[in-house]
Order: C-alpha cells, then structure tokens, then sequence
C-alpha cells in the first residue's frame, strides 16, 4: 500500500464522527453503532497495515497547507514513526474494544449519535497528537482531546454538575494548553519552524536558558492534560462522565498525552538538568499526593481516577529519569488495566444499581458473573504490581531508572515511588475486598450486563497480565523489545549490576506483600468507614478546590464585577452622562434668559452695549498710547 | 437719475411696482389665489430680469451697486420672495389675512433685502434695513386673531426701533469723524493718519454691528428671536429666518470687503460675538420643547458660524460665508415650510408632544424635514455639510482655531437637538393626530427645497464656480 | 489573470457602492409592499455579493498595489475627487461586507413594523460600509464614513429594545465626536500639503508625501486617532458599543459588530498609519497597551454579564482588543493574522448573534438567569450555537483560531511579553464562553416550553457561515493569499 495512504488512519474516525454528528439521529441506531467501532477498528488495521513505514526514520506525509503567512508555513501533515507507531496501535487498538463495550453500555440511551460522534471525535484528536509532524497540528489535537472530554464528561448536560464538571476540566486542562502555545511560540522564535523533528534537531543549538525555560513551560502544558500537580483538580470530576469515557480518555489515552508530548520533544527537553528535575519532581508528589487521596475515597471511579493520576506521575518520573521506553511501556501496560479496570467497574455499578458508593456494595464475586471478579482482579493485580504482570514490570522498570540515575538526588524520588507502591497496593487491594469480598451491603436492583460490555474485558485483562512480554528485563531473560525498536529514540539505556536488580525487586515484591497484606487485615471483613479530618482532608484532594477557589476563581469573579459595574457603569458611563448633565444644565440657565419680557431682552441689549463701549475705551486707551 | 440707473433697478423697480400694484387690487379684489399667483409670478419675473438684463452702470446714484455680487442676492431674495408666497398661500386664506398685504408686504421685503445686499452708501444701507424691517413688523403680526403673534410684533418693534436708533448713531458719528457716507472713502478718512481706526470710527461701527446684531440675533442681541419666531406665523417665520437675516450678513459682506483696514479693529469684537453666538444658540436649541423655538436657537447658532466666515476675510471666507447663507436660506425656509404645510384650523403642530410620531403620519414631509435637519446640522451629503466645511477650511486657513475648537463643540450638541426632533418624529405613538395634507404650492417649496439641499451637497461644484466670480 | 481581465475600465466599485444605494431608494418606494422589499432586498444584497466574489475570484490572487482603482473629478473648487481604490485588504473587506449583509437581510425577515424603511436603511448602511472600505479621497471617505452612521442610528432608535434612543443618541455623539476631529485634520492637512506641493488635493496617495513637523504630525494622528480609536472601539471608548450592541435590532447589531466595527481598524491601516508613519512608530507601544488591556477589561467584564447580547458584545471589544495588538506589532504576519481575525470575527461573532436573535425570538428572553437546556429543546440550534461558541473561544480547526495563532506568533517575534500576556486572555475568552455555552444550552431546561427548531430560512442564514468557519479554520491559504501584497506595501509606509 502506498504510504500517501497513511492519512487514512486518523481521517477514518473523523469521517466516521462526523457522519454521526450530522446525520446520526437520521440513521437506524445499529447502522451509526456498527460504523462506530469500525471506524476506529479500521484505523486499527490500517496500523497493523502500514506498520513498516514506521522503521528506521519513519514517514512523514504532507496533506495540505494549513497556514501560511510570512516566515509561518504551517501544513497539516503526520509523521508515522517509531514512537507514534505503538502508541497508535495502542490508542486504536483500546479504542475499539472500548466502543464495542459502549455500544452495550449506552443500550438504553437515546442521544447515541452525540456520543459515539464525539467518542470517534476524540479518537481522532488523540490520533492528530500522535501522528502530528508539527506543534500547530499537535496542539490541533491537544484542544480537540480537550473538547471531547468537555462534550463527555458533560454527556448527561441535564445535570447541571456535570456540565459544570466538563467546563471545569475544559478551563483547567486549557490553563496547561496556555504554557503549551506559549512554548510553541517561543520555539518558533527560536527556531524558525514549527516542525517538530526539525526542532529537536535544532534543539542543541538554542541558548541553555531558554532551553530550561521551554522545557518548564512544555512540562506545565503537559500537567494540564495528564492532570499532574498543580493543573489535577478536573481529573476526580470528569468521572461524571459514561464509564466508558472514563476508560478510554480518563485512563487508557488523553490523560498520557502530557507523556507522550514529553516523549516527542525529549531530544530538547533532556537537555535541561533543571528541566529534567523538575519533571520527576512533578511526577513524584502527583503520584504520592494521588495514592493518599485514592485511599479515602468512597466512589469506585474516584479511586480509580487518583490511581490513574498516581500512575502517570509514575510515567513522568520515567521521562525526569531519562528512559522514554520506560515511560512508554509503563503507558501501555497501565492503558491496558487501567482500562479493564474502569470497564468492570461499569459493571460493578450496573450490578449495584447504578451505585457508585463502593460501603454500599459488597458481596459482587457472588452476585455478578463470576468471570467479573476474575477480570477486575487480574487489572487489579496489575495496578498492585504483583510480581509477573504487566504493571509489575513497567513499574519496577521505572524504579530501576530512578535508582540508578547518576544524580543521587533521585534517590529521594526513588523513595517516593516505592511508597507510592505501597500506598498503590494498599488502596488497590481495599477496593478489591470492598466491592468484592463480604456481603451484598447495598439497595439497588441489578441491571443485566449486556454481552458487548463482558468478552471485550478479557483480551484488555490478559494483555495486561502479559503486557510484561513487551519490554522484558534481560534479567528474567527477556530481550527488552520495546527499547531495541525506540533505537535512538529511547533515552537513557537503565544498567545495573544483577545484584542491584534483584534487590529492587525483591524489595518491590515486599513492599507489594506489605500493602496487601494491610489491607487484608483491615477490610477482609466489613467494617463501617471512619468519619476523621484526615479521612475527610483526603477524601476531598487535601482540599485543593477550595484552595483553587480562593486562590483564582474568587479573585478573577471579583475583578470582572470591578470591570464591569465599577468602571464602565460607574466611570466610564458616570463621565458621560454627568457631561450630558452639564450640558442641559447650561441650557436651562440660557433658556431662562428668554423670558419673554421685552425688558429683560432690552437690558440684554444694554449689556452688550456697556461691553461694546468697555471694549471701546480700552481700544481707546490703547490708541492713546501711540 | 437716469434712465440706465433705472434700467439697473429694473428687478428692484418690478418688485415695488408689482407689490404696490397688488396691493391696489387687493383693496377692492378679494379673491386670495390670483393676487398670490400675481404676486409670485412678480418675484418670479424680478428674479429673471436680475438674472438677464445686464445693468448698463456699476453704482447706482452712489448708493447702491449695481455689481455681479448684487443681481447675485437679487436673485435669490426675489426666489426666495416667491417662495415664501407659495409657502403662505394655503396658511393666508386658512387664516384670513388679507391676500393683498400678505403678498405686496412680502415683495416689499424682498425689494428691501435686494436693495440691503447692494448698498454701497450707508444711507442705503439705511433706508434698505428701514424698508423689509417695516415690512417684516407688519408680517408678524399680519394674523390678527392670534395674541402671541401681536405680542411677537410688538417685541419685534420695539428691539427694532432700538436697533435703529443705534443704526442711526453708528452712521451719524462715523459720518461726523469722518465727513463722509460713502463706505470706502469714510474709512479710507478714518484711518488717515494712524493706518488704524480712529476711536470714534469705531464707536461707530460698533454701535452698526449692535444693530446688526440685533437683525441676525447674535448673542447677547438675541433673546428676542425664539419668541417671534413662535409667534410669528409659520411662512413669514421662514421668510425672518433665512431673507432678512441673509440680506443683512450680505451686506456685511459687502461693507467689510469695502471697509479694508478698519476691518483689522473690530476682529476681537466680532470673534467674541461669533463665540458667544454659536455657544449661545446650540446650548438654548439643547433645552427647547418647542420645534419653531428650536429653530429659532439653530438659526441663532448658524449666525454664529456664518460669523467665522466673515471674520475670516479672505477671499476663501466670502466665498464660504455666501454658499453658506444660500445653503441656510434653502435649508431653513424649507424647514418652517413643513411646519407650514401641516398647520391647520388648530394651528401649526409646535410642541414635541405634537410632533411625537408624525412621522408615520405624513412620512414623505416628515422624511423631508430629517433631511433638512439633518444638513442644518452638517451632515456629509448633504448641503449643510459642504457649507459647514467651507467655514472650517477658512477659519483654520486664518488661524482661528480656538473658533473652530467653539464651532465643533457646537455642531456635535447641534447634532444632539436636530437627532432628538428627527427621533421624536419617529416614535411610535398611537395617539398621535394626523394633520393637514398640504397644497401643491407647499409641496412643490419642498421638493425644491430638499432637491436642493441634495444636489449642493454632491455637487456643490456648482454654486462655488458662480460664487468665485461674483466677489466683491 | 482570466477573460474578463481585459475590461479594467468598467466602474466594479461604483457598481458596489451603487446597487446596494438603488435597492434602498426601490424599497423606499415599494414601502407599501412588504414582500417586494424582502425579495428586493434579497435580490439586491446577493446581486451584491455576486460582483464582490466576481472581484474576488478576479483579483483575489493579483499582488500589484491596486486591484482595481477609479478616479473621476469631482468638486474642482476644493480639489476634492471622487478616487476608489481597491487592495487586497478592501477586497476582503468588501467581500464580507455582501457575505454578511445577506444574512442581515434574511435576519430582518420577520420585522414587522416599516419594513420598507428597515431594508432601504440596511441597504443604504451597505452602501456606504462599501464606500468606506472602498474610498481613497479623505473627504469621499469622511463622506461614507458619516453616512453609514445615519442608517444604524435609525435601525437603533425606532426598531431597538427599551433603551433604544439613549443607545442611538449616545452610539451617534460619541463616534460624532470621534469624527469631527477626523475632519479638522483631514482639512489641516490638505492645506498644510498644498501649501507645500500647491496643488490642493484630498487624495490619500498624494498626501503622503506630506512634510510634517513632529508636532503637526502628532496633533493630525491625534485627530484621526479619535475617530478610530472611538470606532474599533479601543477601551476606555467602547461603552457606546455595549448599549448600542444590546439595543439594536438584529439585523443592526450582526451589521454593528460584523462591519461597521472593522472600519475603526481599517481606517487605521489604510489611512492613519500610512499618513502619519512618525507618529505611528512612537504611538505603537501605547497601542499594544491599550489594545492588552481593551482584551482584559472587556473578557471581565463580559464574564460578569447576565444578558447573553452583551456579554457577546463585551467578547467583541476583547477580540478586537486581539486585532488591535497585532497591529500594534508591526509584523507581517501579525498583520496578516490581524485582518484574518476581523473576518474570521466578522463571521463568528455575527453568527452568535443571529443564534442570539433566534433564541430571543423563541424564548423571549436573553438572560441567562432564564435560559439552559436548549440542547433538548432545539438541538439543531444548539448544536449551532456551540459551533460558534467554539470557533469564537479560538478552538484548532475552526476560523478565529487561524487568526489568532498568527497574530500571536506574529506579536512574539517583535514583542513576547505582548503575546504571552494575550495568551492569558485566550483562557478569559474560554471562561466566558463556557459560561454562555454552559448557561444556554447545557443544564436542565429552566422553562418547560416546546421551541421550534431551525426553519429553512434559517439555516440558509446560518449554514454558509457554519462552513465558512470551518473552512477558514483548515484552509484560510485563499483569503491570505490576496493579502500579502497589500500588507508588505503598508509595512513599507503605503507608497508604492
């Protein structure tokens, strides 16, 4: 096939979408379902397809000019290369099975045509991300991933909570995409073009500070997205949405777009000690802040939402630490259980009658299909990093990098992740027995689990138990695939003596033990939650809306009433009409001059005759004086 | 005199004649609709003679000029005599006032302002004042059954007889300081020794420019205008606001071209009247309710700007200053022309209240009046614009900034009041009563009127051509 | 170029001016007949547009100074001449110009009340919105630029809302004021030139060449600064827009905020900035400033708004306030991106308020204390509603976007603090559209009322402009294209 044909891939879930969009409702529903899923499970081929183009240096395809004026020549054109390739692959392949599973979750909804025009929609944005060949057609799709998560997580727009949830995570994530454009400016200047593997060839040669600079500001765009700290308020909330939407954006792609932006631009970004550092940092607080919070939480998909969080910083620690493949691998392991994991638990909530609370459920391994438990469990392990599954390895892969880093600084990141590990398998576990181990606690009446939403569950479940095979350690003998095809692209090669490896294993196994092990006497038999500030201060996000609230919002509302009532109404409109006041006032006076008494207008005359003869005089005076 | 002297009168001699004639007929022959046809066709034919017959002599008897610049007003007060005809013809019969002394008071009017844009000699000057001042006393108050017009032609009387007297003083000390009467030799006496005038030169001259002060209403000579110009009856309204007002800056025109040198005296007096004046009249026209009230402060304003064109002597300011006043001439006339033609047994429509929501009444005349209001105001495309600019490209030609600064703020309040009336007019009000249909003779002043304002205001080329020739 | 080309001689531009002026006299006259003046109207406007995208498809792609330009004699006595001149810049203008005018016209389809006099002044506004855009005499400009205030005084003050005469009134004096001052410059310079070169002219390509003192050259940028600034409208000088905005009839306001806006700004280019190159370079700076801060205030302010015609006027001042900057930087590509906005804004902003007219219509209100959940009421609406909504807050693909960035990369080469601060205004705009798209269409549905969705005539009005701004979002390279010439001949000081 030829390779002009690449633009295929994203192009077919953007037809697909906007058939739906336009004529969707018009449409019998089977029809706007079917070509749904197969928009995105063609792109999906397509990939598979046209695999080959993306060795050696990739291939870049010119569509058409998009913008151009001056020194700007901007067209929208995809680069398919070695690190776009498995991400698309990813990003189709999860895709479809998460839309076969939406087709059996939103059975019952009747604005369907909104919501896999916007789902397809989305797949498209986070496949113009992936492919984009320059930063304009990036940040094209960086918004749109931004908008479909609006237009989704506000699906159910007659609530208005969830409106405002989709707005709040459309204005956060938009706050990240400001310092986004305004590295992409800043490259411009410096670099002249907006294309991004000619940037990263020009990297070297820009000056160190504003290497530093750019790299801060890339990180910050990329904390938007991948609701890293500070920009992670919106992430909790946007659970309003379908579960699906949580699969798919919240979990399994959008929120790892902030990785994969870093990955891209890695040849500049790893320029920057300082930037480098920063990323880490960033990565590691967010992902011990996100574990403490999922501890405390009560709704099944707000637990899993902070899991997420915590994991991307994970991701962003892999970056700091230098190891792109680490961070990738990491990403596709914990796309493939993080979405197994929110797809069960739409099922849990089906099962539980739309019950969200997980004290309210209880008793679900007997209740539902049994393969169920099997499922959610085999994610769970994954998200607790037991030894041999997928997360288990990526994960430790990271830890591998940040001890072995040559600044011993990250050692204390280090320190963190293992925490966070333990924290991980503690909440992790908690869930499990909560939801599923005792006895039915709840009030609601089961929903049945249609087919679509049960067999797509198992090949995410197994990917993700296997997912190990795709960058296994040559420690356990494995012949790290995934590092060998980045080549270049991969960053630091992580080397350690044997020794150190199974150490950090053994610690890691141990630490994993230790959580569950926690857990398991704390929740293996029901007991009611305890109500403590410091349930409550984690329940809450260690109170970061508030402190949101007071910080920005409060100001920015008091501002615009200043604005608009203080200066235009009073200043601004004050000063006309008191002109216009001023002037009707002179003409009163005028007007009371006409009396109509012939006198008065006689003395008027006599007036201006005195002034005549005043005016007359001084001439006279003056006269005199020559 | 001879007989080229009276061939010279000829349009002068045909406006008398023809009014004392009319007026004879109109003594035994009461039928109103042939005398005004007489009376008109007499404009009409005063108007031609001045246009074609080319007089034989420049001066006539030394008293009045008989020039290019002369037959120019002669004209246009003889049309505009003929106008004022036909605008009255339907408000004479209405109001029974006597055909015969409505018309030949108004040809007398004319004859008096074409004499008045001619004099040379200050007697002339005199007498020609004297003469449309006479007729203008009677015209106001010539609609018998009606209090406020008599009480406005008695206040006309009595300023006017003061404004003479100061006439007459002014012409008598400049003739004692300086033995003469005819302007250009007077002054050339006046400003013998010094190159500047003498002190009692000026005294004299003020005391004219208080008297003419009073005759255009500039400020603090004009309080008396909005209560005639209400009291007054709509037609002969039009004829105060625009003929004897424009006849008189005319003759200015023509004094201050003759007078040179003196001129440079008395500018600081005429800026602080032209200031005072265009002030005055916008910020009173602000607070009016009354629509002939509001125009009597917008002519006041005019007078003002017209003002500044003289001030600024120059061959540019002539020049503006007499397209101005034909401009103002059409423009206004054409305004109370309206009023005339809706007035009917209850009277001419004034207040707001009156006019609130005429416009959906009687569009066309209502479209009409916007349109004049509009270019009294200034507005591009049309007359008053051009007028308007003419005035500022002289004034800023001789520095007269701080006027010009005076003037702007003028015209944007001015654009405030002519907005609020053409606002008023299309309000939707239901209650608002309908009015007279008018004649074809006020129609056809109308159409005349507002084609006019059009055409000058596009192709103003025209009238300038014919203005730069005639100077004086 | 094509056939056509070798026919340079017949009067396009008058032909533009010209159509719209004879379609208002026949409506004036067929007052009676209502429906002859809506297809008079119609036919008119769309006759208009035909010649402009003629033009445009003609010259659009030309580089030379002037596409097409005409010069007759007109007032000898003044040197004053009747000169159009059409570049690249007033070729798009003028394009807009008939674009949007059809969609005023078919918005005015449902007015009741004098409908005759409505079309003849919408007409006549058109006219002399061509005429401005077209006009190359200071005084043939001031000419137009006086006229299209007349109409939009009247289409405010009899068909505007409760406040409507204070609105008129005010929108009149404060840009009278404005272009009073205009006048006494344009007459200040034409003496000071012709007593220099003593052949009186009023033509802006002969004026250039003007030697000004420092001082003369400030005073007269003053002057034309004064009705510019007041018309874009620059902060603090915009109020008249807010009441103007909310007053006017539809069909008024879509016309006020999609063209009669755009002159301010294209005033600037086309007369003030060429004329006056020294001030202009010192004035630059304090532009930015105010153009930064026009954007906050009026984002602000339009964040507080509760009347959704409002709170889209305030988002108009910010764009402009965007527009403005890039001028202000002094760049190609800013420039560029700058006159791109104004159409792309033109588009997006008049769309808006067309859905705003519609939703009025509908519900009869326009607080947003009484509106939501119009996606369930009206979906085809909404949808539309949110398109717009998107494409003004300046989402990639869609038409604002493609100005935007280009003013912005534009603004950042000359000054980076300028363009990073504006960035900042982009999350405002977001905030405040948000909050309209959120408390219109999303939500549960405040009254239980059954809307009618988008009849045909409506999707006619809104249909080309949804294209419109998704093809201006992903392939605005023709409407740049004429441009680029245009532009590099003004950076250049504007003598060719």
């Amino acid at each position: 096939m030829s390779e002009s044909l690449l633009f295929l891939i994203p192009l077919l879930p953007l037809c697909c979408a906007v058939i739906n969009m336009l004529f969707g409702m018009r449409l019998p529903r089977l029809f706007a379902e079917i070509m749904a899923v197969t928009g995105v499970a063609g792109a999906f081929l397509l990939t598979i397809l046209f695999w080959g183009y993306a060795e050696g240096e990739g291939t870049r395809v010119v569509i058409f000019t998009w913008l151009n004026s001056g020194a700007v020549d901007v067209s929208f054109a995809m680069n398919f290369d070695r690190l776009a390739a498995p991400m698309t692959l990813m990003v189709t392949g999860v895709a479809t099975l998460i839309h076969l599973y939406a087709v059996g979750y939103m059975h019952e909804e009747e604005d369907y045509a909104r919501f896999f025009g916007l789902l397809n929609l989305f797949v498209f944005a986070m496949l113009a991300i992936i492919l984009a060949d320059n930063l304009l057609v990036l940040f094209l799709g960086w918004e749109g991933v931004g908008l479909c998560s609006y237009g989704l997580i506000g699906f159910w727009y007659r609530k208005l909570e969830n409106a405002k949830a989709g707005t709040k995570a459309f204005l956060v994530t938009r706050v990240g995409d400001v310092f986004l454009a305004i590295a992409l400016l800043w490259l411009f200047a410096a670099t002249g073009t907006l294309n991004i593997s000619e940037i990263n060839a020009q990297a070297a040669s820009i000056s160190p500070g504003v290497v530093i600079a750019l790299s801060l500001l890339l990180l910050l765009g990329a904390c938007g997205k991948s609701a890293q700290l500070p920009l992670m308020t919106w992430l909790a909330d946007a659970m309003a949405g379908p579960t699906p939407v949580s699969a798919l954006i919240h979990a399994a792609t959008m929120v790892t777009a902030g990785v994969y932006l870093l990955c891209r631009l890695f040849p500049l970004v790893s320029l920057s000690a300082v930037g480098m550092t920063a990323i880490t940092a960033i990565g590691a607080l967010t992902a011990l802040y996100a574990a403490t919070c999922a501890m405390a939480q009560r709704e099944i998909k707000r637990v899993l939402a902070y899991s997420t969080m915590s994991q991307v910083g994970y991701m962003f620690m892999a970056v700091g630490a230098g190891t792109v493949t680490g961070a990738m691998f990491h990403l596709l392991t914990h796309a493939f259980f993080k979405a197994v994991l929110f797809m069960a638990a739409g099922c849990v909530i089906h099962l539980a009658g739309d019950e969200n609370d997980i004290y309210k459920m209880g008793g679900m391994a007997r209740r539902g299909p049994v393969e169920l438990f099997w499922v959610f469990l085999a994610g769970a392990v994954c998200l607790a990093g037991l030894p041999l599954t997928g997360g288990f390895f990526s994960k430790d892969g990271i830890l591998l990098a940040l001890f072995t880093h040559p600044d011993p600084a990250y050692r204390v990141f280090w320190l963190i992740g293992v925490l966070t590990a333990l924290l991980t398998a503690f909440y992790t576990f908690r869930l499990v027995y909560l939801v599923f181990a005792g006895e039915w606690r709840g009030t609601g009446h089961p929903h049945a689990i249609p087919l679509q939403m049960r067999w797509p569950l198992w090949p995410l479940a197994l990917l993700g138990l296997v997912g190990g095979m795709l960058n296994l350690p040559a420690l356990v003998g494995g012949d790290e695939m995934l590092h060998h095809w980045y080549g270049d692209l991969a960053g630091r090669a992580v080397t350690a003596s044997h020794s150190t490896e199974w150490m950090l294993i053994g610690f890691a196994v141990a630490i994993v033990a230790l959580g569950w092990f926690a857990a398991h006497w704390r929740y293996r038999n029901y007991r009611p939650p305890v109500e403590n500030r410091v349930s409550r201060f984690l329940l809450n996000g260690w109170q970061a809306d508030a402190l949101v609230d007071r910080l920005l919002v409060r100001p920015f509302t008091v501002m615009a009433r200043f604005c608009s009532s203080g200066c235009d109404r009073s200043l601004f409109d004050g000063t006309l009409e008191g002109l216009a006041k001023m002037a009707t006032r002179y003409s009163a006076l005028l007007v009371q001059l006409a009396t109509g008494r012939a006198t008065t207008y006689l003395s008027a005359f006599a007036w201006g005759f005195l002034v005549l003869l005043g005016w007359f005089l001084l001439k006279l005076v003056n006269g005199g004086g020559h | 005199m001879s007989l080229s002297d009276l061939l010279a009168m000829l349009p002068i001699l045909i406006l008398a004649f023809g009014a004392t004639a009319i007026l004879m007929a109109g003594a035994w022959y009461r039928e109103p609709l042939p005398l005004l046809a007489g009376g008109i066709v007499t404009a009409l034919l005063g108007a031609l003679s001045a246009g074609l017959v080319t007089p034989p002599v420049p001066e006539i008897a030394g008293l009045f000029s008989a020039g290019g610049y002369a037959r120019f007003y002669t004209i246009v007060w003889s049309l505009l005599a003929a106008a004022g005809l036909m605008t009255g013809s339907r408000y004479i019969i209405e109001k029974r006032i006597g055909a015969g002394e409505y018309v030949s008071l108004v040809l007398y009017a004319a004859a008096g302002m074409a004499l008045l844009s001619s004099a040379t000699h200050l007697i002339g000057l005199f007498i020609a004042l004297e003469t449309f001042t006479l007729a203008f006393y009677i015209l106001i108050a010539s609609n018998r059954n009606c209090a406020l017009a008599a009480e406005a032609g008695l206040k006309y009387l009595l300023l006017g007889a003061v404004a003479t007297g100061f006439m007459a003083f002014g012409i008598a000390v400049i003739y004692a300081a300086s033995g003469s009467l005819v302007l250009p030799d007077a002054v050339m006496r006046l400003t013998a020794e010094t190159g500047e005038l003498q002190a009692w030169g000026l005294l004299g001259w003020g005391m004219i420019l208080i008297a003419i002060g009073f005759k255009i209403s500039l400020a603090p000579f004009h309080l008396w205008t909005p209560d005639v110009y209400q009291g007054a009856p709509a037609p002969v309204t039009g004829l105060l606001a625009t003929g004897s007002k424009g006849a008189v800056v005319a003759a200015l025109v023509g004094l201050l071209a003759m007078s040179g040198p003196a001129w440079n005296d008395l500018t600081d007096l005429v800026w602080l009247l032209a200031a005072l004046t265009m002030l005055a009249g916008a910020f009173g026209a602000l607070g009016q309710s009354n629509l002939k009230r509001l125009l009597a402060y917008s002519s006041v304003t005019h007078m003002g700007t017209l003002l500044v064109g003289v001030l600024c002597q120059t061959s540019e300011g002539f020049a503006a200053t007499t397209f101005y006043v034909v401009v103002y001439v059409v423009t206004s006339l054409g305004a109370f022309a309206v009023i005339a033609s809706l007035a009917d047994g209850r009277g001419e429509p004034m207040t707001f209240d009156q006019w609130r929501g005429l416009g959906y009444r009687h569009p066309v005349r209502c479209g009409v009046l916007v349109l004049l209001l509009l270019s009294l105001a200034g507005l591009p495309a049309t007359a008053g614009f051009m007028a308007k600019f003419a005035v500022f490209h002289a004034a800023l030609q001789s520095g007269y900034i701080g006027l010009l600064m005076i003037g702007i703020l003028a015209s944007v309040i001015s654009f405030a009041f002519y907005l609020r009336v053409t606002m008023l007019l299309f309000q939707p009000d239901e209650q608002a009563s309908s009015w007279h249909q008018g004649s074809v003779f006020e129609h056809t002043v109308l159409a005349v009127c507002s084609s006019a304002v059009l055409v000058l205001g596009l192709f103003p080329g025209l009238l300038f051509g014919l203005i730069r020739q005639l100077l004086p | 170029m094509n056939a056509f080309a070798n026919l340079p001689q017949f009067p396009w531009m008058s032909l533009l001016i010209m159509m719209p002026l004879c379609g208002a006299l026949l409506c004036l006259l067929h007052g009676k007949r209502t429906n002859d003046c809506r297809g008079l109207a119609l036919a008119t406007a769309l006759a208009t547009f035909g010649v402009a995208l003629y033009l445009f498809v003609c010259h659009g792609q030309g580089n030379e100074r002037w596409l097409l330009y005409e010069d007759v004699n007109w007032i000898p006595a003044y040197g004053i001449r009747y000169v159009l001149a059409m570049d690249g810049i007033a070729l798009l203008m003028v394009l807009l110009t008939a674009f949007m005018q059809i969609s005023a016209v078919l918005l005015a389809w449902r007015v009741e009340r004098h409908v005759g006099s409505f079309f003849a002044l919408l007409l006549l506004l058109e006219s002399g919105l061509m005429g401005i855009f077209l006009a190359y005499d200071l005084v043939l400009f001031y000419l137009f630029w006086e006229v299209a205030l007349i109409p939009m005084f009247f289409l405010i003050s009899v068909w505007g809302g409760e406040q409507r005469r204070r609105a008129a009134l005010k929108f009149f004096l404060y840009t009278l004021v404005g272009s009073l001052c205009m006048l006494v410059a344009i007459i200040a310079l034409y003496q000071i030139n012709g007593a220099q070169t003593g052949a009186y002219t009023f033509v802006i390509g002969d004026l250039l060449k003007t030697q000004l003192t420092a001082a003369q050259e400030g005073w007269l940028f003053a002057g034309f600064l004064a009705a510019f600034v007041v018309k874009s409208p620059l902060v603090p000088f915009h109020t008249w827009l807010t009441d103007a905005l909310t007053e006017a009839p539809a069909a008024g306001s879509l016309d006020l905020t999609g063209l009669l806006l755009k002159t301010g700004i294209y005033g600037l280019i086309r007369v003030a900035f060429p004329l006056f190159p020294n001030a202009t370079a010192d004035f630059l700076p304090i532009l930015g400033i105010l153009a930064l801060a026009g954007l906050f205030h009026a984002a602000w302010s339009a964040y507080h708004q509760d009347d959704i015609k409002r709170l889209l006027a305030y988002s108009s001042i910010s764009h402009l306030g965007l527009v403005v900057l890039g001028l202000a930087a002094w760049q190609l590509t800013a420039w560029e991106g700058s006159i791109l906005l104004m159409v792309t804004h033109g588009i997006t902003t008049g769309a808006l308020f067309v859905l705003v007219a519609l939703i009025r219509e509908r519900t009869g209100t326009r607080s947003m204390q009484e509106l939501g959940g119009l996606w369930g009421q009206a979906p085809c609406l909404a949808a539309l509603f949110l398109l717009f909504s998107l494409a003004s807050l300046g989402l990639p693909g869609l038409a604002n976007f493609a100005g935007e960035i280009l003013v912005l990369l534009g603004t950042f080469q000359e000054h980076p603090v300028w363009a990073v601060v504006a960035l900042l205004g982009v999350v405002f705009a977001a905030a405040y559209m948000l909050r309209l798209v959120q408390g219109v269409i999303w939500g549960p549905a405040k009254a239980e009322r059954t809307l009618p969705d988008l009849t045909m005539r409506e999707w006619l009005m809104l249909l080309p402009m949804a294209i419109l701004v998704v093809w201006l979002g992903l392939y605005p390279a023709p409407f740049l294209a004429p441009l680029h010439g245009a532009v590099a001949t003004l950076l250049a000081g504007g003598l060719p």
